[in-house]
């Protein structure tokens, strides 16, 4: 009787450990599944806003050699914001930030200060400040992430 | 005593199977869920590393680029300064550079769109897996460099 009170005991705690074990590997399992599925849409997120980043960087990038002097105009010197829009075959900018989908996207033009104007010159905080190189800061947000990409965009000389 | 000791399996055999039954239908069905849950994030994983090679490709040779034509909404053909050409365009559901695939046969490109700029090109693209609902998106420019 004794050893079998004992046997049916062992049998019942044998089975709710065996229970316990396996909710305790199927909800790790649950948790690394659930988290990698956020982190695959983060991935995405992040993907889109670095593409839509360097959009305005690039187009940066052209309006530096196509069209300088819509780089200076005052409407987008910070703090303003400004955003490209396509017209007419050629980026334009416009007053104010984009939104697309998810994503609000904006920029704004640095003025650029020279230690001197003589080269060699080195980019400071305060001096000089070179008409023929501006900083466009790029800024794309989204849920509560925030993103920035910096370019220097210089007037070549045409030769 | 025999008798006892037959019952008592019979009930203890029940339980035990009853549970089994249970806990075994309750793993499985998380299991299965999260099965289709890293199958789903295997296939998206697939998609953007796909969608940020085509980006990362287009970006890196535009910006060689002497002179862009866009053909085609779906067709770019990039001039180089040593007067050679490569062609970037969408062939069926995949997305050719130079004649040879830059996207997996999975990876099937629904849009691709190219806007021609005075010094650069804006491209737009879809991507979706075969066979489900992962797809992305994206928008992003390339301007050639000074040259």
């Amino acid at each position: 009787m004794l050893s079998k009170k004992q046997k049916n005991g062992f049998a019942l705690v044998e089975i709710l450990v065996s229970i316990a074990i396996v909710a305790m590997l199927v909800l790790t399992l649950q948790t690394l599944i659930v988290r990698s599925v956020r982190i695959s849409r983060i991935n995405k997120e992040q993907l889109q806003a670095t593409l839509y980043l360097r959009e305005m960087a690039e187009a940066a990038r052209d309006l530096e050699q196509s069209d300088w002097a819509s780089l200076t105009n005052p409407l987008c010197n910070t703090p303003e914001v400004c955003h490209f829009e396509i017209s007419g075959g050629a980026w334009v900018l416009t007053a104010g930030s984009e939104t697309a989908g998810k994503f609000t996207r904006s920029f704004s033009v640095h003025p650029v200060y020279r230690d001197q104007t003589d080269f060699p010159n080195i980019i400071t905080e305060m001096g000089m400040e070179d008409i023929d190189t501006k900083k466009v800061v790029a800024t794309v947000s989204w849920d509560s992430r925030t993103m920035t990409l910096e370019t220097f965009a210089h007037n070549f000389p045409l030769d | 005593m025999r008798t006892n000791r037959s019952g008592l399996t019979l009930v203890e055999m029940l339980i035990t199977i009853g549970l089994g039954v249970t806990i075994a239908a309750i793993v499985g069905s998380i299991a299965i869920s999260g099965i289709v849950h890293i199958r789903t994030v295997k296939r998206q994983e697939r998609l953007y590393s796909n969608a940020a090679h085509v980006s990362d490709t287009l970006a890196y040779w535009v910006r060689q680029a002497e002179a862009l034509n866009v053909i085609s909404p779906t067709e770019l053909v990039m001039t180089f300064p040593d007067s050679t050409q490569k062609t970037f365009l969408k062939d069926g559901t995949r997305i050719m550079f130079d004649g040879v695939a830059l996207t997996e046969d999975n990876s099937e490109v629904t849009n691709l769109s190219f806007v021609a700029l005075p010094v650069s090109v804006q491209v737009s693209a879809t991507l979706r897996y075969a066979g489900s609902d992962e797809e992305i998106s994206f928008s992003t420019a390339a301007a050639r460099r000074n040259n």
